[in-house]
């Protein structure tokens, strides 16, 4: 009997399209019958970059730095498909409620030297909270590194000034009244998005199961592209998460956060904005490379992706998720 | 005594019967199997479920413990390398508890305690941030005051109860399970045991009775065959004896056709008409019984003629007697109507002969017709070709037919129309040889036809 281990992360939003997978079960009707799906939640992408390394899985659904460092380390390892791409999923920035009011995200990062701040080290979150330091040249009196649960804690109880970490975290702190978020990804024109990394074992010895997985990976995107699913979606993560309001959910995925009125924009295949988007990951991944600059295309195969896009007639990307109004129940909650 | 209808019941039905009654049973049996099967296999699925439960609570619990002992080792070091060991447990936990949830969705009462679980983990998560959060901050002395609340084993008590529970209601289910699989084993033991019984009794039975059947078939074949020998030496002592008589009768014959001969010769003369009249009597009856003898001896060597087959061109046959009929009865008013008449698988000169005496019997019968016709036809009749012989001649009473085909069998007197009453009688055993039949339909005073079927040749007609 086949068998497919997929490592994802539910408290990640551009990785979303696993939640959906599992909680609707679009495999099932691309992998060849009777094949066994086993699904590993990973806290933070570092976490299933490690199971990796260690063969425990066949894919993970990373973030834009834990996808390229999953492509630096684990031996044979492929960017199969990208998932959704924004500027504010893994790039924001939060300060504490009573934090002064910022001119611009300049000023907020400004307001950063000196005091505490908090990311989860290896995340996209942090590679934000890097760019941000080093645009602006701060340098805080401590940087904790905690994982998002525990940022939400160390918010709670106001014992650090400002923390840089993906959604829906951040919707949630927001959502909270925990923090405020004063810069995203869009500020800086940083972009961040999520990529799907399968192993050499995989795309070599099971092709078949990696393009059926491809498949309803697709029917994934295309269905959280689809607004009039929100609430189900919404539905299935809260399902598979712990402790998160369903209205911060919803503000993480359909909430106005960014510079657009899209708040996700589901890729699938690797347009030349998700490649960028690799390929700086890798820039910026800590581990040497020698003779210069990697080759992003080393780490891509998009051949699975392109044969399921011919195959629906479709093109990369395939669907956003725009920008919708909470629904009145959530509303009437409060946080 | 009458024979009661089971009796009457031929042995292949018997058979059949008792087939169908063991194919019934074995398809009732193989019904009951399967249904049992399936319920075994269900209730094992539910037993393999239900340890796969078990398995994720001691996961869950497992995880908890790792991410405790991770955090007490960062607490003492202070590396960050622990808090990624501490984050994989919980990840873990997060992976357990979410296959708990798939794995109870049947299960209402464990859903409610999963549902529980959920704010018992995230306080309990909420204990190990500030722990952390703790260590981070305010140095290792603070974290060691903190731990030393014992905060965390009060906030993971909650959890180990409802784990506990959830445990102790899969274990019971998991009892009752077995139970269920070792009480449905035993009845697919039983019932397997007594489907072997069953069928092994029924085999059993059915083996007996059929080598009983086949040893009375083979004792009734066996004097079927004794007769028929009996019956082959009898019609070989018949034909030697006719055929003795016939042949043996010619001598006398003979003899007595050589001295009326000699006598009309030499004493002719002194006879007087009445002396003449009566010689010509004994002369004329001395032929006939000359022919009589030949005929039969001629139906005699029927009976022992080896058959030679070939494609017997029908038609050509027919023309042949016709013409023979025609010339002898040298009536100018005859007609011989001959139509399409197929080929024919048979022996050639038998067949000629089948075809002369038809004809001419025809011809012989419709010869006081002022316009006297024969018609000759054939047509399909099944496997067979069916060919017949029609006149309009004076016909005969259908009564009498069964008497046609005997042996010096005559419808009509010697002196209306002359002939032997054996010519049908051979035409009839040549026909029967070949597989065919032979028929007669009439009515006095409109004709007769004769019908005769032959096995089609191959490839013709």
């Amino acid at each position: 009997m086949a068998r497919l281990i997929v490592g994802y992360q539910p408290y990640y939003t551009e990785a979303w399209s696993a939640v959906v997978l599992r909680g609707r079960r679009f495999y099932d009707a691309h992998l060849p019958a009777g094949t066994r799906v086993e699904f590993v939640v990973g806290l933070k992408g570092a976490i299933l970059v490690e199971a990796l390394a260690r063969g425990e899985l066949d894919l993970a659904y990373l973030g834009d730095a834990p996808a390229a460092m999953a492509l630096r380390t684990v031996e044979g390892a492929r960017a199969v498909a990208v998932l959704a791409m924004s500027d504010s999923q893994c790039n924001n920035m939060l300060v504490r409620p009573d934090a002064p009011a910022f001119a611009d995200a300049g000023a907020a990062a400004r307001w950063l030297a000196g005091r505490r701040v908090a990311s989860s080290f290896g995340t996209c979150g942090d590679r934000f909270m890097r760019t941000v330091l080093a645009r602006w040249q701060v340098a805080p009196a401590t940087i904790l590194n905690q994982d998002k649960d525990a940022i939400v804690t160390s918010m709670r109880l106001g014992r650090v000034d400002a923390a840089f970490l993906s959604e829906p975290t951040a919707s949630r702190l927001v959502y909270e009244g925990l923090a405020r978020r004063v810069a995203t990804g869009a500020d800086l024109g940083e972009v961040d998005g999520g990529f799907l990394i399968a192993t050499a074992d995989l795309v070599a010895r099971r092709p078949h199961l990696l393009e059926a997985w491809l498949a309803a990976e697709l029917d994934a995107q295309r269905y959280l592209a689809d607004g009039a699913h929100a609430r189900d979606v919404i539905g299935m993560v809260e399902r598979q998460t712990l402790g998160f309001p369903a209205p911060a959910l919803w503000q993480a995925l359909y909430g106005a956060a960014g510079a657009t009125g899209e708040r996700l924009v589901w890729q699938f295949g690797f347009t030349d904005r998700a490649r960028d988007l690799l390929a700086r990951a890798l820039e910026r991944a800590p581990v040497p490379t020698a003779g210069g600059p990697p080759d992003v295309a080393a780490w891509i195969d998009a051949r699975f992706v392109n044969r399921v896009l011919v195959a629906r007639g479709l093109t990369a990307p395939v669907g956003a998720t725009a920008v919708q109004a909470p629904p009145a129940v959530f509303e009437a909650e409060g946080p | 005594m009458s024979e009661s209808p089971r009796n009457r019941l031929s042995t292949e039905a018997k058979v059949s019967t008792a087939l169908a009654v063991a194919l019934a049973v074995l398809l009732v049996s193989a019904v009951g199997v399967w249904h049992m099967a399936g319920k075994l296999t269900t209730t094992t699925d539910w037993i393999v479920h239900t340890h796969r439960v078990l398995e994720t609570i001691a996961g869950i619990e497992a995880a908890i413990g790792q991410a405790e002992a991770t955090q007490r080792a960062y607490l003492l070091a202070g590396d960050d390398a622990w808090l990624l060991q501490q984050e994989t447990a919980l990840s873990r936990l997060e992976t357990h508890f979410q296959n708990l949830l798939e794995l109870t969705a049947d299960n209402p009462n464990q859903q409610a305690r999963l549902t529980a679980l959920e704010p018992a983990l995230v306080t309990w998560r909420q204990v190990l941030n500030e722990n952390q959060l703790v260590r981070q901050l305010d140095g290792e002395e603070a974290a060691r005051e903190r731990v030393g609340r014992n905060l965390l084993a009060q906030s993971s008590a909650a959890i180990a109860r409802l784990l506990a529970a959830m445990r102790n209601e899969e274990r019971a289910l998991l009892e009752m399970r077995r139970m269920s699989e070792a009480t449905l084993g035993r009845r697919a033991l039983v019932w397997l045991a007594l489907l072997g019984a069953v069928s092994f009794i029924y085999l059993g039975m059915l083996f007996f009775h059929i080598r009983r059947e086949m040893r009375e078939r083979r004792r009734v074949s066996e004097e079927l065959a004794r007769q028929t020998t009996r019956l082959e030496m009898t019609n070989r002592e018949l034909e030697s004896f006719s055929y003795s008589v016939s042949h043996d009768l010619r001598a006398p014959l003979r003899a007595v056709e050589g001295f009326t001969r000699m006598l009309e010769e030499d004493y002719g003369p002194t006879l007087d008409d009445e002396g003449r009249r009566l010689l010509r009597v004994v002369q004329d009856n001395a032929r006939r019984m000359g022919r009589l003898i030949d005929d039969l001896l001629s139906f005699s060597r029927l009976g022992r003629q080896p058959l030679t087959f070939a494609t017997v061109d029908m038609r050509v046959l027919a023309a042949q007697a016709a013409a023979e009929a025609g010339t002898a009865a040298a009536n100018p008013s005859l007609t011989i109507d001959i139509g399409e008449l197929p080929p024919a698988r048979g022996d050639p000169a038998l067949i000629a002969q089948v075809w002369a005496n038809l004809i001419h019997n025809a011809v012989k019968y419709s010869a006081r017709s002022p316009a006297p016709i024969v018609r000759i036809t054939a047509r399909r009749d099944g496997a067979d070709n069916l060919y017949s012989v029609s006149d309009n001649g004076v016909g005969f009473d259908m009564r009498y037919a069964g008497k046609l085909f005997g042996v010096f069998q005559r419808l009509h007197g010697q002196d209306e129309f002359p002939g032997t009453g054996v010519g049908l009688a051979i035409v009839q055993r040549i026909i029967t040889r070949h597989g065919g039949r032979i028929w007669a339909e009439a009515e006095p005073g409109h004709g007769a036809t004769f019908h005769f079927t032959l096995p089609r040749s191959e490839g013709y007609g």
